[in-house]
């Protein structure tokens, strides 16, 4: 049975229809750009882009590089943010260890993705350095996110589960954990915008046998402008569908243990 | 409970501030009121008692350590229903599971209080919460109760009644309060703190 009232869905569809209006309105502020360039090198027509694209999913490599792509940056996003999450939890644990951590990471943070991509292609096959890259951008901005939540915490619950000698474990599983878990999801969101970014980057550069990077990158030296835009454009909706998943996973996570 | 010579003070803003400086005090009463202004030291006082402040200097004796203290504020964690959040002092347990088929000391104090074990906290009135505030100070196994105000937010049969089950705990009892009508219902000995 349908309980959503009427007004509420007639407001859905309406906000549908002007998310497809504004969608329709760039879409003719490029084709517009592309008639006025007049060159499909430069600017291809959203049509050329389309038939491309049609030209693509068709193809079985096409979907291969996707999933492949997919899995390493995945991969390096889960070890991205496990290692923010152990780095925060050593951080928080340790005085010592923050002081002793704190500029590795600051230094990450602050050093260019490019200079990271090349010397990990020293350091490793081609493969593995989209997985690094998307790992070394996770990383910190979890770390970041968890330990200036830790410090921000409400010390007064945390003054509560001392007086009810609540011990270490029910104080991490019910005080502290919960207390950080809309720093941890804003920062996996965060962190994964960054470590699909840069994990493409890795591929364009470093050139893995099946990726999308070396796509875009093998597009761009055949001048296959409308190519370059397909595989850029399913790079957007690969990230659209990643991020909702994430959002979907990661609102299950409820702040705490309530259990029946 | 003998309190000897305390002495408490803190810097705010780089100056001083004494709040007891010499304190002695002697009760034999069961339940003991702390009245006075706010400002004057009641919440400290009952935290040096509870041994959550370290005091500059003086002791505290003839009071158990092992107490059980409703703050002030409601302190209670507000991704845990009812029941969770008075459960979680229960020193028997390593996890919250409840089991709605069996009644536990969680859901009868709860029940005590008029609170319904499953609501959430974010849905609760003020005074609800207060009442599940003092349902988790009453459910901790402890040999005596530090109350910090607990009868605030609440209409004057809920504190009736509340009071009457604090009564019924016959534990050593130290309250604060700024009403007299609290401290009568809890038929305390009221000590004023100026």
């Amino acid at each position: 049975m349908d309980r959503t009232c009427p007004e509420n869905r007639e407001k859905t569809s309406r906000i549908a229809w002007r998310k497809a209006l504004a969608v329709l309105f760039w879409v003719g502020i490029w084709q517009l750009a592309s008639m006025a360039v007049g060159k499909d090198l430069i600017l291809p027509e959203p049509v050329s882009v389309i038939k491309a694209l049609g030209h693509l999913v068709v193809q079985g490599s096409f979907w291969t590089s996707i999933v492949l792509t997919m899995l390493r940056i995945m991969l390096g996003y889960a070890i991205g943010v496990t290692a923010g999450c152990l780095l925060a939890l050593a951080c928080c644990a340790s005085k010592g260890l923050d002081t002793l951590l704190s500029p590795i990471v600051r230094m990450v943070r602050a050093t260019p993705v490019a200079s990271f991509i090349i010397l990990a292609m020293l350091w490793m096959s081609k493969g593995g350095v989209p997985v690094l890259m998307a790992a070394f951008m996770a990383a910190p901005v979890v770390w970041a996110n968890l330990v200036e939540g830790y410090r921000s915490r409400d010390m007064k619950l945390s003054e509560m589960a001392l007086a009810y000698r609540l011990g270490q474990w029910k104080t991490l599983r019910f005080v502290t954990v919960p207390a950080l878990m809309p720093a941890l999801k804003a920062s996996c969101l965060t962190a994964l915008g960054f470590a699909w970014k840069s994990g493409i980057a890795a591929e364009v550069l470093s050139q893995p046998k099946t990726s999308i990077g070396a796509n875009i990158y093998y597009s761009k030296v055949y001048l296959e402008t409308p190519e370059l835009f397909a595989w850029t454009a399913s790079v957007i909706v690969l990230s659209f569908l990643l991020e909702t998943v994430v959002k979907k996973l990661l609102a299950r996570q409820r702040g705490g243990e309530n259990e029946d | 409970m003998k309190i000897e010579n305390l002495r408490f003070s803190y810097f705010d803003n780089g100056t001083e501030k004494n709040i007891f400086n010499g304190l002695n005090l002697q009760s034999d009463s069961g339940i003991i009121c702390f009245m006075g202004p706010s400002g004057c030291g009641k919440t400290t006082l009952l935290h040096i008692i509870a041994g959550l402040i370290r005091p500059c200097d003086g002791t505290v004796s003839n009071f158990p350590a092992n107490c059980s203290v409703m703050f002030q504020e409601d302190r209670l964690l507000p991704w845990l229903n009812a029941w969770a959040n008075v459960a979680l002092v229960d020193k028997d347990r390593r996890n919250i599971r409840r089991n709605s088929q069996t009644t536990d000391k969680a859901s009868s104090v709860l029940k005590e209080f008029g609170i319904d074990p499953e609501m959430p906290i974010s849905s609760m009135s003020g005074g609800m919460k207060r009442r599940v505030a003092l349902a988790r100070a009453l459910a901790f196994e402890s040999e005596a109760l530090i109350l910090d105000e607990p009868f605030k937010g609440l209409d004057e049969d809920l504190m009736q009644k509340c009071a009457a089950l604090v009564k019924a705990q016959e534990k050593p009892v130290l309250v604060s309060t700024h009403s007299e009508a609290e401290a009568k219902a809890l038929g305390a000995q009221i000590i004023r703190l100026s």
